[in-house]
């Protein structure tokens, strides 16, 4: 069942300025975490924040469980929201935090109290909920923040960054949390992020956003294996994906006449192209007639070592395991998987996609 | 070199500020030490500075001569309904302005503002034939009415309104709350300290107002301290032997005001340098 749909939405906060948001689609079902992500500027938050009603409508429809909500007020529009920096009310008690909507909502006292109790018992707040927001930890506040939005047994969950304020082993842990109350309450959730790791470990689909328009929509597993283009291909992933400039000839891809991969293109691929390699997808070999990889740094990750080089003039990163002593060495020999290279046309930017199946067979 | 140079830097800086505080508190300790004295000793050459016996005598003598507690009563009164008129309808506009958009939301503000750079008196006359076309002159309720709408409040309120964070509102909207609910449940109270300041404020301008009181009030039992103290001054004419009854009619008019800034001085201060404005 579709919960959100968003069609042709476009925001222009004045005529005369730029569109924040240029023709948006997007389907959202029942019970998917979706994840919005992008750097900062592509739209993510204006997007969750007119699905909120806290934003208005340029053009376009929003329906929410197949109803038009552009002009319906927020309060009305089913949703339960969390903000980055908790937006928990100063002066009240966390038990008063979590009970605001149901007061405004003017529930029976009996109801209220149950709730709430309910609820922090759920967030294991139940001993913290005399205390003032202040008195709080990072996390506690922002469990606070998620018993705000639960206790109302909305269905809609709409999360801006509500991670990023906290360090770093704090997130993962509520990143864990959150999943979990998502999987347990049965929930719709738009989750907005710029982290591309929440996006891949949280997300049941993805939204890459890029100046305000979709690069692309897919389970974190298309968007990693089969991204759409160079933007996306360099934003999921850590460390970051490698691009190499190429010349196409009939069986190879070659750097200055030296071939850099084995791949029978066809003749409508064009002659120059950027293949993107990730850094894990590159096998080291000891043939003196692979690539030379030349090595400028190498950082100790724990598991793993990023080495960062170039291959004749073009920057490159490879990972490695911790245990390959690369301390002392200048140079690495190389090779690339045929099958794990991902081409894109140079002017655009896209991958071009017939090629990647093709590729699968060699 | 340069911790001498200091030195005598903040030495001079607290010369400088101790004899011009003495000087601000001068009148204050003059006044509440001649309110004690015999008129003998508030006019002796040379100057006595304390009074050889506490002439308490002075404060029952100077209630005999006028109901100072009634004027008292009167003015606290006022204050205090012109102060919660004031916050109440501040608050709302305050609101209104931060929050809601509307056409002529700036040109509103403006003329707000403006109406603070009028002079007072400017609009003694306008606001005389106001009040006596509501047949309003001559009573308590006149007072207050005249006096709900305060621009002061209103830019402060505004500007404290302003601080409170945009999600805050955003997330009592998202869970329900509408604008009065957003302005009660979570502008006022978290504004609270801002509000009890400009309330401090208020009551202590509208206890210390004298010419527009004056102007309104013929009846004696309608009288503010302000307005009662000066006809004190006047009726019993400003003849040596009234002056220590004068002087302690003052101290008993300005006890509460001290006694309100003993207890509540950190307000005060806060209230001063939050604002960056003088009260």
């Amino acid at each position: 069942m579709k919960k959100i749909s968003l069609k042709n939405i476009t925001k222009q906060y004045d005529t005369n300025q730029e569109k924040i948001l240029e023709n948006f689609n997007l389907d959202i079902y029942d019970k998917e975490f979706i994840v919005l992500v992008g750097p900062s500027g592509c739209g993510k938050s204006t997007t969750l924040r007119m699905i909120a009603g806290l934003e208005s409508i340029t053009s376009g429809e929003l329906s929410i469980n197949e109803q038009v909500m552009n002009d319906v007020p927020s309060k009305d529009r089913g949703i339960a929201m969390v903000f980055q920096n908790y937006a928990l009310f100063p002066h009240l008690t966390v038990f008063d935090n979590i009970a605001f909507g149901l007061k405004i909502r003017k529930e029976d006292k009996k109801v209220i109290k149950e709730r709430v109790e309910e609820t922090a018992a759920k967030l294991g707040l139940t001993n913290y909920l005399k205390r003032k927001p202040k008195d709080l930890s990072g996390g506690q506040r922002q469990r606070v923040a998620l018993g705000r939005a639960i206790v109302r047994n909305t269905n809609i969950f709409l999360m801006d960054e509500p991670l990023s304020n906290l360090d770093a082993k704090l997130r993962i842990q509520m990143r864990e949390e959150i999943i979990q109350l998502h999987n347990q309450l049965g929930t719709t959730t738009v989750y907005v992020t710029h982290d591309q790791t929440e996006a891949m470990t949280m997300a049941s689909r993805i939204v890459v956003l890029k100046d305000g328009a979709i690069q692309q929509v897919g389970t974190p597993h298309e968007v990693y294996m089969h991204p759409a283009n160079m933007f996306v291909a360099s934003f999921i992933g850590s460390p970051t994906i490698n691009f190499l400039t190429v010349k196409v000839t009939s069986h190879a891809l070659k750097i200055d006449e030296q071939k850099i991969v084995e791949m029978p293109l066809d003749n409508s691929t064009p002659n120059e192209i950027i293949i993107g390699v990730r850094p894990e997808d590159i096998e080291l070999v000891s043939e003196p007639d692979a690539i030379k990889l030349t090595i400028h740094r190498v950082e100790m990750m724990g598991a793993d070592k990023y080495v960062y080089g170039e291959i004749m003039g073009q920057k490159l990163t490879v990972r490695v395991h911790n245990e390959l002593d690369i301390q002392s060495k200048q140079h690495l020999h190389i090779k690339l998987n045929p099958r794990k290279v991902h081409l894109f046309e140079k002017e655009t930017g896209k991958a071009i996609e017939t090629f990647v199946k093709d590729t699968v067979v060699v | 070199m340069q911790q001498t140079f200091n030195r005598s830097k903040s030495v001079f800086r607290y010369a400088f500020l101790i004899v011009f505080s003495l000087m601000m508190v001068f009148p204050l300790i003059w006044m509440i030490l001649s309110s004690l004295k015999t008129t003998e000793e508030i006019f002796a050459v040379p100057i006595t500075l304390f009074p050889e016996t506490l002439q308490w005598g002075n404060f029952s003598g100077a209630l005999e001569m006028a109901p100072f507690w009634l004027y008292m009563f009167n003015s606290a009164f006022t204050s205090i309904c012109i102060v919660i008129l004031q916050v109440v309808l501040s608050s709302m506009i305050a609101y209104a302005l931060t929050q809601l958009k509307f056409k002529g939301k700036s040109l509103l503000f403006n003329s707000i503002l403006i109406t603070y750079m009028l002079p007072a008196a400017a609009t003694y006359v306008p606001s005389y034939i106001l009040l006596s076309k509501m047949g309003l002159l001559d009573s308590l309720t006149g007072i207050v009415v005249s006096n709900v709408a305060s621009v002061f409040t209103i830019f402060l309120l505004r500007q404290a309104f302003m601080q409170v964070p945009k999600e805050m509102i955003e997330a009592a909207r998202s869970e329900g709350a509408n604008d009065f609910a957003v302005l009660t449940k979570v502008m006022i109270p978290m504004c609270k300290s801002t509000i009890f300041i400009a309330g401090l404020i208020g009551f202590v301008s509208m206890y210390n107002n004298y010419l527009w009181p004056s102007l309104i009030v013929k009846s004696e039992d309608k009288y503010l301290i302000t307005v009662g103290l000066n006809r004190f001054f006047t009726n019993v004419g400003s003849f040596a032997d009234t002056w220590p009854f004068i002087m302690a009619a003052n101290v008993l008019t300005v006890v509460p005001l001290l006694l309100l800034f003993v207890l509540l001085n950190k307000w005060f201060i806060k209230g001063i340098s939050d604002s960056g404005l003088k009260g």
